[in-house]
């Protein structure tokens, strides 16, 4: 009834090419986890044209979908950013609802009986990926502190009022605490969707070798099974929370860039 | 009269349909005197931003032009008085909080320990540097922690 060769927790995370591509010696391979962000990618895309193709005064249901993810957005980045945060927009929308969308999107259930190349993948569930994403976010913030302020942005490093002694440790603890913030975002990201996906394939595999025994240690598979629905349900809520803090700190990194100067 | 706003925005959420319009008509001097006064029923906001009400006429007969929206809002904010306070503090906000709390402590440890242990390996002078990188991260990370907690 049910296939007993029981997987690892780790190999949901196994990268796969699908299309062998090289060019020159480079592997550029079209893999599980580029077909996941394609996928996720033109849904987005859909769903926005979908929404937008005819704005009407009163939304109907897709165009008022969209808006509260417009909206949403809109106020988090005013709030955040202030007036000038308005050119930040754009970046910060196609962030959050991107890695929305891969979170929540790593969360289908995989079509059964399809090849491993094919099974459901989260991208976001890879440090690359999550680290991609920050430091594109913190090259960002440096460009534009530098642009914006111009050497006054390195005022970010040399808190005031405070003994001259001191200034020189400071300066280092402001640097590392500068550097830890890509960390800081890849990481938190990379292992929530990480953990997560590790415990509700282990809760699934309880039920599975569970129900596999054939005797009346089935009935004990109910409690795993319960588990991996609530662990489902948290995990819905953290892919969202997780897309979130991400945008919420982006802005918070680039309203220091914006304000370097007035400290 | 609340089950008829009710209808009212229900059929607004569908779609500008033939009975909603002719319920509209049917209603609409009313609603319009009760909406300047209460709760609107039918706001919405569009991709502008602005707050705007249906274009419903205040005899309700359709021979007058509506009044602009823009026109409309500002005497709708003016009745409304100051805009309610919102909490953006929801527990959602509290549990991304938490998380970016509890990571950035980290970050800051594991940078630091983790500069110093490469100019360990450049300049051959192990542990130093990293003893000296765990110390200034942890720094690093209470700097973070205030500062997030500041926020």
């Amino acid at each position: 009834m049910f296939d007993q060769r029981a997987d690892g927790p780790m190999e949901q995370f196994e990268i796969l090419p699908i299309v062998d591509l090289h060019f020159g010696s480079i592997d550029i391979s079209l893999t599980n986890s580029a077909l996941w962000m394609i996928i996720g990618t033109a849904a987005i895309t859909i769903f926005f044209f979908a929404a937008t193709r005819r704005a009407a005064m009163i939304p109907g249901r897709i165009q008022s979908m969209a808006e509260v993810f417009y909206e949403f957005t809109f106020d988090l980045v005013r709030d955040t950013i202030g007036p000038d945060g308005r050119k930040f927009f754009p970046y910060v929308f196609t962030l959050f609802i991107f890695i929305l969308i891969m979170n929540l999107f790593g969360l289908l259930p995989s079509w059964p009986g399809l090849a491993h190349e094919l099974h459901t993948f989260t991208p976001t569930s890879h440090v690359i990926v999550t680290l991609a994403l920050a430091m594109l976010t913190i090259t960002i913030v440096i460009v534009y502190g530098f642009m914006k302020n111009g050497l006054k942005f390195l005022k970010l490093f040399w808190p005031s009022g405070l003994p001259l002694w001191l200034m020189p440790l400071l300066c280092l603890i402001e640097v590392i605490s500068f550097l830890s913030r890509p960390l800081s975002l890849a990481i938190r990201l990379f292992a929530n969707m990480f953990a997560g996906h590790v415990i509700l394939k282990l809760f699934a595999g309880f039920v599975v070798s569970l129900i596999g025994t054939g005797s009346a240690v089935m009935l004990f598979g109910i409690a795993p099974f319960l588990g991996a629905i609530a662990v489902t349900a948290l995990e819905f809520l953290v892919a969202a929370l997780q897309a979130y803090v991400f945008a919420v700190l982006t802005c918070i990194y680039l309203s220091d860039a914006a304000h370097a100067a007035d400290h | 009269m609340r089950r008829l706003a009710a209808l009212v925005f229900k059929a607004e959420n569908q779609a500008l349909t033939p009975e909603f319009l002719c319920l509209t008509l049917r209603c609409g001097a009313y609603m319009v005197r009760r909406d300047l006064t209460g709760a609107p029923a039918f706001c919405v906001r569009s991709f502008s931003g602005r707050l705007m009400g249906d274009a419903i006429d205040r005899d309700g007969a359709g021979k007058e032009d509506p009044p602009p929206l823009d026109e409309f809002s500002r005497r709708l904010d003016a009745m409304r008085g100051q805009p309610e306070e919102e909490s953006p503090k929801g527990s959602g906000a509290a549990w991304g909080r938490a998380m970016r709390v509890s990571s950035e402590l980290l970050a800051g440890l594991f940078v630091g320990a983790l500069l110093g242990l490469g100019l360990d390996r450049w300049l051959g002078t192990a542990p130093w540097f990293l003893l000296a990188g765990i110390g200034l991260g942890f720094a690093a990370g209470l700097r973070n922690l205030s500062r997030s907690l500041k926020e």
